[in-house]
C-alpha cells in the first residue's frame, strides 16, 4: 500500500532530516514508527502525506506516486499531524462536511458515518458548537472522526494517542485494527512503546534520519521488551 | 524592569517576523528594500498630497501654527485609523497569554509589553506624516535645530497618546464582546463605528481647512478646544519650546494612566475572552453534500465573515465603494450640478470614477492574506486531494466576489449621477473588470511569496504581514503614478484609461501564467515553513 524508497530530505537550512530511508507498509498491516525526538519520524510521515517536498527517493501510495500523482494518492489517504490545528471558525459539523465534500463522500454515507463515529467518540452533542470552543482532546477526536469517516486505504498518524483520554485511546486502537481487518493500512509514530508493541504488526526504528531496525514486532522484540530493544539501539547509536 | 525589556525584545522580534524582515536571507533580501521603498513612497505621497498644498496656503498667511495643527491632527488620525481596529487583537489575541500570565510578572508589565507593537507602528506612521511635513515647512521657512528637536519629541510622544486611545478602544470592545455570545459581530460593528467616525473626522477637517475665510475661526476653535495641540503647534512654529515639555508629559501620562488603571482588569478579561462555552446541543440530521470546490469557497467565506479584523480590513474597500455608490445614486442631482459647475467633462468624470474603483477595489484584496490565515491549519489543504491551482483559484475567486458588489454599486451609482455616454460607461466597466482580475491575482502572488503561517492571531497577519503592506502600498503607488502621469502628459482621458486597463489585464495574464507555472512548487514549499 505504501512504499518509501531511498527517501532523503534536507531542509533549506541544510539539516538533513531523513537519509536514504526505505520501507513499505502492506495492506492489512499496522506499522509503528519509533525514534527519539528529531529522529525524522514526522518528516517521513509529512513527506508520505504529500505535505513536505523531498529531493531524493520515491513514495507511492496504492501505486500512485505522491509527487507525480498527488491527487490520486491523497484521495485514498488520511493524515493526522501530532497537533491537529483545525478551522476554529467552523462548527464541528461544518468541518466534517467540509472534509466530506473534499473527499466526495455522498450525503447518506457521510450522515451515517458522522453519526457512527460521533457517537463512538461521544462528540455528537458538541458538533454544533464552534471548534474554537473545543478542548484539545475534543479537537483531536474531531480530527480522528474526519479521518475515519473517509475509510481511507492508508491512515498516517503522527503521535495519535497524545491528548486522548483512555477510552478514546482504546477506541482508536480498535478502529485501527478494524481498518486493517478490512484491508487498509496504518502507519503511525509514537513514543508510547507499549502501544507500539501490542498494536503493530511491524515496527521501524529511526535514528538520525536512518532506519536502524525494521521487522515484525515479534522478531524485533524477541524475548525482551520493545523498550529494551529501543534503548539498546539508542545506546549503540550514542556509542558510535 | 529587566523582565519588561525582555518581553519588549520578544514583541519586537514578533513584529519583524510578521513583516518578513527577520528570517530567511531570501525573504529579507526581498522584503526589507521593498518595505523601505514603500515607507519612502508613503512619505513622498503625504508630502506632495497634503503638506505642500497646506504649506503654500497657510505659511504665507503667517499661519504656520495652523499648518502644524493640520499635520499633527492628520498624523494622529492616520495612526488611529490604522491601529484602532488592531488594539483588541494585539492586546487580547495572543496565543502566548497563558504562558505570560504564568510567569512571575505583573499584569502591568505584560500589558505594557503588548502595547509596544502598537506604539512602534504609531511611531512609524507618525514619522511618515511629520517628516515630509517638516521638510516642506523648512523649505517654506528656514530650518532650525528647534524644529528638528520638536519633530523628534512629537514623533516619540504623540504615538503614546494614540497608543493609549487604540488600547482603550480595544479594551472596551473586548470587554463588551466578552459578555456576548456574538463576540465577532460586536467586534466587527465596534471597529466599523470607530472607522466611520475617523473618516468623518478626516472629511470634516479637510473640508473646513479649504475654506480660507473661516481659517481664523477654525484656528481659534482648535486652540480653545484642544490646548495640547496649541502647545505642540506653537513650538513647531518656532514660538518657544517649553509647551513641548507639557505635551510630552501629557502624552506619556495618558499612556501610563491607561496601563495603570486597566492593568488590574487585563488578566480577567483575557481569561474571559478565552473561556470556552458550547452553546448548542447538536442533533444529527441528514447532511447534504457539495463539490470540493464549493466547500473550499464556503470555507473562505466562513473565515472572512468569522474574523472581524479580516472582514474590516479586507472588506473596507468594497464597503467604501458601496457607500460611495449609494451616495452618488441618492445625491445624483447635486452631483450633476457640481460636475457642470466645475466644468468637468464626461471623459474626466469617467477617469475620476475609474480612479475611485481602482483605489478602493485594489486596497487590500482578501487573497493577499487568506493563505497566511491558513496558518497551522494549512496541512488540511496540503493533504486534500486537490491541486494547488484549485486551492489558490478559490482564494482568488472569493476575493473577486468580495470586490464585486462594491464595483457594481459604484458603477451603478456613478452612472445614475453622471449619466455617462455608453462608450464612457464601457471604458469604466473595462477598468473595473481589470481591477477585479488584477487585485485578487496580485494578492495570491504576494501571499505565496511572503506567507506568514506562524502568526499568533489574525490581527498580526492582516495588519502587519509583508504581503498586505506591499499589496496596499504597491497598488496605491501604482494608481498615484498613473494619475501623476496623466496630469503631466495630458493624454486623451478615455484612450489613457483603456490603455491602463489593458496594461492591467496584461499584467494579470502575466501573474496568472506565473502562478500556473510556479504556483504548485511555491505551494508545496509552504510545507517547509
Amino acid at each position: 500500500m505504501l512504499t518509501i524508497s531511498h527517501l532523503s530530505k534536507t531542509y533549506p537550512g541544510g539539516k538533513t532530516a531523513v537519509r536514504d530511508l526505505s520501507f513499505s507498509v502492506q495492506p492489512g498491516e499496522i506499522f509503528g514508527f519509533i525514534g527519539h525526538n528529531g529522529a525524522g519520524k514526522s518528516t517521513t510521515l509529512r513527506a508520505a502525506a504529500g505535505i513536505l517536498p523531498f529531493e531524493a527517493g520515491q513514495i507511492t501510495i496504492g501505486g500512485f506516486d505522491i509527487q507525480r500523482q498527488p491527487v490520486q494518492a491523497k484521495s485514498i489517504t488520511a493524515f493526522l499531524p501530532d497537533n491537529p490545528d483545525l478551522y476554529e471558525f467552523l462548527t464541528g459539523i461544518r468541518f466534517l462536511n467540509f472534509v466530506a465534500d473534499l473527499y466526495n463522500i455522498p450525503s447518506d454515507l457521510r450522515t451515517q458515518r458522522i453519526a457512527q463515529y460521533g457517537d463512538m467518540f461521544e462528540m455528537t452533542s458538541a458538533l454544533g458548537s464552534a471548534i474554537s470552543s473545543y478542548s484539545h482532546g475534543m479537537k483531536q477526536k474531531l480530527a480522528l472522526i474526519s479521518a475515519l469517516m473517509r475509510q481511507p486505504q492508508l491512515l498516517i498518524l503522527d503521535e495519535p494517542f497524545v491528548g486522548l483520554d483512555p477510552k478514546a485511546s482504546h477506541l482508536l486502537k480498535q478502529q485501527l485494527q478494524q481498518l486493517c481487518s478490512q484491508g487498509g493500512s496504518v502507519l503511525f509514530s509514537t513514543h508510547v512503546l507499549e502501544v507500539a508493541e501490542k498494536l503493530c504488526h511491524r515496527i521501524g526504528v529511526i535514528r538520525q534520519g536512518q532506519l536502524v531496525a525494521c521487522g515484525p514486532t515479534a522478531e524485533l522484540v524477541g524475548t525482551s521488551s520493545l523498550e529494551e530493544v529501543f534503548l539498546e539501539l539508542e545506546g549503540e547509536g550514542e556509542g558510535k | 524592569m529587566k523582565a519588561f525589556f525582555t518581553l519588549c525584545r520578544i514583541e519586537i522580534i514578533a513584529l519583524l517576523s510578521a513583516m518578513n524582515l527577520r528570517g530567511r536571507k531570501r525573504e529579507k533580501a526581498f522584503a526589507a528594500p521593498v518595505a523601505a521603498l514603500l515607507a519612502g513612497g508613503l512619505m513622498a505621497y503625504i508630502g506632495v498630497a497634503y503638506a505642500f498644498p497646506m504649506a503654500l496656503t497657510l505659511i504665507p498667511m503667517l499661519m504656520g501654527d495652523l499648518y502644524w495643527g493640520q499635520m499633527v491632527l492628520m498624523a494622529f488620525i492616520l495612526c488611529l485609523s490604522h491601529t484602532v481596529m488592531a488594539g483588541s487583537g494585539m492586546l487580547f489575541g495572543g496565543k502566548d497569554m497563558d504562558f505570560l500570565f504564568a510567569l512571575p510578572l505583573s499584569s502591568r508589565t505584560v500589558l505594557a509589553a503588548k502595547l509596544l507593537a502598537l506604539y512602534l507602528e504609531n511611531v512609524f506612521l507618525t514619522l511618515c506624516m511629520l517628516l515630509p511635513s517638516g521638510i516642506v515647512y523648512a523649505m517654506q521657512t528656514v530650518f532650525s535645530p528647534s524644529l528638528a528637536l520638536g519633530l523628534v519629541v512629537v514623533s516619540l510622544f504623540l504615538p503614546m497618546f494614540t497608543t493609549a486611545i487604540s488600547g482603550l478602544v480595544g479594551f472596551v470592545s473586548s470587554a463588551i464582546a466578552s459578555r456576548s455570545r456574538h463576540k465577532n459581530l460586536l467586534a466587527a460593528l465596534g471597529g466599523l463605528v470607530a472607522f466611520v467616525l475617523l473618516m468623518a473626522a478626516i472629511l470634516t477637517l479637510q473640508t473646513s481647512l479649504t475654506n480660507e475665510t473661516r481659517l481664523l475661526a477654525i484656528r481659534q476653535a482648535l486652540w480653545d478646544y484642544l490646548p495640547p495641540l496649541h502647545w505642540v503647534c506653537s513650538a513647531l512654529a518656532g514660538q518657544g519650546m517649553l509647551p513641548l515639555l507639557w505635551f510630552a508629559l501629557l502624552c506619556g501620562g495618558c499612556l501610563a494612566l491607561f496601563v495603570g488603571l486597566l492593568a488590574p482588569f487585563y488578566q480577567p478579561l483575557v481569561l474571559r475572552l478565552a473561556s470556552r462555552s458550547q452553546t448548542s446541543r447538536f442533533v444529527m440530521k441528514r447532511q447534504t453534500s457539495g463539490s470540493a470546490l464549493s466547500a473550499l469557497y464556503r470555507k473562505e467565506a466562513a473565515r472572512f465573515f468569522g474574523s472581524p479584523v479580516y472582514l474590516l480590513n479586507c472588506g473596507i474597500g468594497t464597503l467604501m465603494l458601496v457607500i460611495g455608490g449609494g451616495y452618488l445614486a441618492f445625491q445624483a442631482r447635486q452631483i450633476r450640478q457640481l460636475v457642470q459647475l466645475s466644468g468637468i467633462t464626461p471623459d474626466e468624470a469617467t477617469l475620476l470614477l475609474a480612479v475611485a474603483v481602482a483605489f478602493c477595489g485594489l486596497l487590500c484584496p482578501p487573497s493577499a492574506v487568506s493563505l497566511s490565515l491558513e496558518g497551522k491549519s494549512l496541512w488540511l489543504l496540503q493533504t486534500a486531494p486537490l491541486s494547488p491551482a484549485a486551492i489558490l483559484g478559490m482564494k482568488a475567486l472569493f476575493s473577486v466576489t468580495v470586490l464585486l458588489p462594491g464595483s457594481l454599486a459604484i458603477l451603478i451609482g456613478g452612472q445614475i449621477a453622471l449619466g455617462l455616454p455608453l462608450v464612457n460607461l464601457a471604458v469604466v466597466v473595462l477598468a473595473a473588470v481589470a481591477c477585479l482580475v488584477f487585485g485578487p491575482l496580485l494578492g495570491v502572488f504576494l501571499n505565496l511569496l511572503l506567507p506568514r503561517l506562524d502568526a499568533p492571531n489574525d490581527t498580526i497577519v492582516v495588519k502587519q504581514s509583508g504581503s498586505v503592506m506591499i499589496c496596499v502600498f504597491l497598488t496605491m503607488g501604482l494608481i498615484g503614478l498613473l494619475v501623476i502621469a496623466f496630469a503631466i502628459f495630458q493624454p486623451p482621458a478615455l484612450a489613457y484609461l483603456v490603455a491602463c486597463s489593458l496594461a492591467l489585464l496584461a499584467a494579470s495574464g502575466g501573474l496568472l501564467l506565473y502562478l500556473l507555472r510556479r504556483g504548485n512548487a511555491l505551494f508545496a514549499a509552504l510545507g517547509e515553513k
